[in-house]
């Protein structure tokens, strides 16, 4: 039973790890699909397509990033209690599952600002704004969960 | 400051000077020449004689096309491989202005040219049409490369018939069946493979409708080779040779674009004077006419009014050049113009959307805080040095052109910023043991949140401030005071009943609830101005209610600036563990972990500080885009497109430069 407030930790850090690299990396191949097309058209469209098939991948740092934090936390030390150990759990949720959605949904809306980039190149920063909007409730998630992990005692 | 005064003109002139007159103003770039409205083309003294450039216009575009389609020809043979930098930018020809003359004075060389590129493409295409033809050739014959008849021979005599024929089954399958026939016959295996058989057949001649007969039964193609002489092999020999002398043909046509390719830059400058010239008749199209005069209008930059009379003044031209008043519709273009510090910036507004002529030219506004808000995203002075060491290193080494230089101007100053709060937060490439920073944001986080929400809240303030600001430039003052100022005074109130206990307030609470109420009143109270009747009135009253709801939109968008803090923190993170892999390399292996340790800590940086970049970017201009302009921009303004050379090839840079 000791162990138990360990593994709920380390389930904390998967959580929040797992959930939004998964949204990233489903957002990052969805807009990289759409930027192939782009560049098959016009190759001199590498530059920007690449910096809007990136936007989807900054949910899986944030998850990354409290999972290295909750992971410098526990390092070294033996015992936790359940309650602690489900304090981890839960402070990796937000950023988890909000990165999972919004990495996904990020990744949509690059598609779809793709097909700026390929008709009107000189408006492309607009849809590079629409896929930064999406990615502000990963960042407020992102804040929660890292607020949580360092009042964790 | 701001946004350039634009003034309407008229210039009037002779016909006979129109080239030149529309090729100085074209050299000068500074006038946009618009069509008349109906009132004004109306006036007696000008009267529409249509100039007609259609000929010019459609020799232009012949031009334009044939140039394109000879450097589509050379780029196709001799390429130009783009360098990592020339991939985002394009690649671009740059010559001098002096260049530029010297090329242009070679026309004649650029026909001969012209033609000498087209004579290789045919040559190209001849080739490989023939090549095609020769291969083809050479495929039939190698399948019969062991028949040892001379062609005569194969004709056979006035009794014997020799034939040829392929078929897809095995040599056994066709021997069985031709023996079946019971007729004297001799068959004999040219080549055999898993697609079939090749084989010769003799027999008398008496008996080919039968043996046709049995061949077809088993799908046999009976070839008819053309004349090869006296033996397949030689033939084969001889098809070879064609093959290595077309390709050294080809090779050496190929040799001669490549020699040619050198001259590339004279078409790109011969492209680009077409295009300008295009660009200039298909202005011209625009102007009034009469016998012997025309009238051109446009707008020009009130600065550079004195210079266009100069100019034309010096080339010894007659002209009247009036201005005239803007009818009231009429959309004027907008030029920004700023300080130099704050020139950069104009991207930001640029890639957003142009103010309207008589708004407020956001630039030199959100400069500042462009610049603090990318400092805290990136967060560390390392980083922000590497980028501006880049963005020097671009400046230097790349000619470009002023949009391109803007934003690596922009990304230069903006580099700094992240130095100096790299430097407040003891950030360099997150170190560790780093003791002169003020505070340690991962140990304070939310001291970084406050600073991040507190810029929120000065720059919305701003935003809303500014937007009175325009309501009483237009005269106003009285909507300003009920609209924006009341809802100033009520968010101003609302903060500071939040915060009253942390800034030492706590005792005056009740006097802060009570202008809070005051200032909701007023709010209200406001919104109920101009409104007739009772139905106006309660309508008013509950859209005031409405109002005060409304600022709930403002809190959010303070909340958004905590963005700031989170990109900050990740960075600062995920630096931190780059760091502590690379150590634990260096210290887990002996030697060679130094070498590894090396490699991680820089492509892990490396990693890190084009996702930073990409971030703080993004995010920067985001807060400004919506957060920001949302308050008061309205944007739309209609760019200044003035009569200028066109450039798609080439670049021209002064001497200096080059």
């Amino acid at each position: 039973m000791e162990q138990w407030g360990i593994y709920l930790a380390y389930a904390g850090i998967a959580v929040a790890v797992l959930f939004a690299g998964y949204g990233s990396a489903f957002g990052v191949g969805l807009s990289g699909q759409a930027a192939a097309g782009v560049v098959t058209e016009d190759p001199n469209k590498f530059g920007k397509s690449v910096i809007l098939a990136a936007l989807p991948g900054t949910q899986g740092i944030y998850g990354f990033v409290i999972g290295m934090l909750m992971y410098m936390k526990i390092a070294g030390i033996d015992q936790l209690t359940v309650a602690q150990g489900l304090q981890y759990l839960v402070a990796g949720l937000p950023v988890g599952i909000v990165g999972w959605l919004s990495g996904m949904w990020q990744g949509r809306v690059v598609v779809a600002s793709m097909g700026i980039l390929a008709k009107r190149p000189e408006e492309s920063t607009k849809g590079i704004i629409y896929a930064g909007m999406v990615e502000t409730y990963a960042i407020l998630a992102f804040v929660i969960s890292f607020f949580l992990v360092n009042n964790i005692r | 400051m701001g946004i350039t005064r634009m003034k309407k003109i008229q210039i009037g002139a002779l016909r006979e000077d129109l080239p030149q007159i529309s090729k100085i103003l074209q050299e000068l770039g500074v006038i946009e020449v618009t069509g008349f409205t109906e009132s004004e083309s109306g006036q007696d003294a000008f009267f529409k004689t249509t100039a007609d450039f259609s000929n010019q216009i459609s020799e232009a575009d012949r031009r334009l096309a044939e140039i394109a389609r000879a450097l589509g020809f050379l780029e196709q043979i001799a390429p130009v491989k783009p360098n990592i930098i020339e991939q985002f930018s394009g690649i671009k020809t740059y010559v001098t202005p002096k260049e530029r003359e010297q090329l242009l004075a070679k026309e004649s060389r650029v026909i001969e040219l012209l033609a000498e590129l087209q004579r290789c493409e045919t040559e190209i295409s001849q080739i490989q049409s023939e090549r095609a033809k020769v291969t083809a050739l050479f495929e039939t014959f190698n399948l019969w490369k062991d028949l040892d008849l001379s062609w005569e021979a194969l004709q056979g005599n006035s009794t014997i018939q020799i034939i040829l024929a392929s078929v897809s089954q095995p040599s056994t399958e066709a021997k069985a069946v031709i023996e079946s026939l019971e007729v004297p016959y001799y068959l004999e295996v040219v080549s055999e493979n898993q697609n079939g058989t090749q084989f010769l057949l003799s027999f008398e001649r008496e008996h080919y409708h039968e043996f046709q007969q049995v061949l077809s039964k088993i799908n046999a193609n009976i070839v008819h080779l053309p004349d090869y002489g006296s033996s397949v092999q030689a033939k084969l020999d001889e098809l070879q040779k064609e093959l290595a002398r077309l390709d050294a043909y080809e090779q050496n046509v190929r040799e001669q674009v490549r020699a040619l390719n050198a001259e590339r830059p004279l078409l790109q400058v011969f492209y680009d004077h077409n295009l300008s010239e295009k660009i200039r008749l298909e202005t011209l199209q625009q102007l009034v006419y009469s016998q012997r005069c025309f009238v051109m209008t446009g707008w020009v930059p009130a600065e550079q009014l004195l210079r266009v009379e100069n100019t034309l003044k010096r080339n010894n031209i007659r002209y009247i050049l009036e201005e005239v008043e803007p009818q009231p519709d009429e959309e004027i273009p907008t030029v920004l113009r700023n300080k130099k510090w704050a020139t950069p910036f104009e991207y930001l507004v640029h890639s957003y959307s142009l103010p309207q002529y008589k708004e407020i030219d956001p630039t030199p506004i959100i400069a500042p805080f462009f610049f603090i808000f990318f400092g805290i995203a990136m967060g560390d002075a390392g980083y922000g040095l590497v980028l501006a060491l880049i963005c020097a290193g671009l400046l230097i080494k790349l000619k470009m052109g002023p949009m391109g230089r803007r934003i690596s101007w922009m990304f230069l100053i903006s580099g700094f910023g992240a130095v100096i709060f790299g430097l407040i937060t003891g950030s360099i490439f997150s170190l560790e043991n780093i003791n002169f920073k003020l505070f340690n944001p991962l140990e304070n986080p939310i001291l970084l949140l406050i600073i991040a929400l507190g810029l929120g809240v000065i720059q919305l303030f701003l935003g809303l401030f500014i937007s009175a600001y325009a309501t009483v430039r237009e005269g106003r003052w009285i909507d300003a005071l009920c609209n924006q100022g009341t809802l100033i005074f009520f968010l101003a109130m609302a903060i500071l009943v939040m915060i009253k206990d942390a800034v030492g307030l706590s005792l005056y609470s009740n006097t802060l609830m009570y202008l809070l109420l005051i200032a909701a009143a007023s709010m209200v109270l406001a919104n109920v101005r101009g409104k007739k009747g009772i139905l106006g009135f309660i309508g008013g009253i509950l859209g005031g209610f409405y109002n005060i709801y409304g600022t709930i939109g403002f809190f959010s968008d303070i909340l958004s600036y905590s963005r700031l803090m989170a990109l900050g923190l990740s960075g600062g993170v995920m630096g931190g563990i780059m760091n502590q892999l690379a150590w634990m390399l260096v210290e887990g292996i002996p030697i060679v972990g130094w070498l590894l340790g090396a490699t991680v800590f820089l492509f892990g940086h490396c990693l890190n500080l084009a996702l930073s970049l990409l971030g703080a970017y993004v995010h920067s201009s985001r807060l400004q885009y919506l957060e920001f302009f949302g308050k008061f921009f309205e944007g739309g303004g209609k760019p200044f497109t003035p009569l200028e050379n066109k450039q798609k090839y080439t670049f021209v840079i002064n001497e200096r430069e080059a």
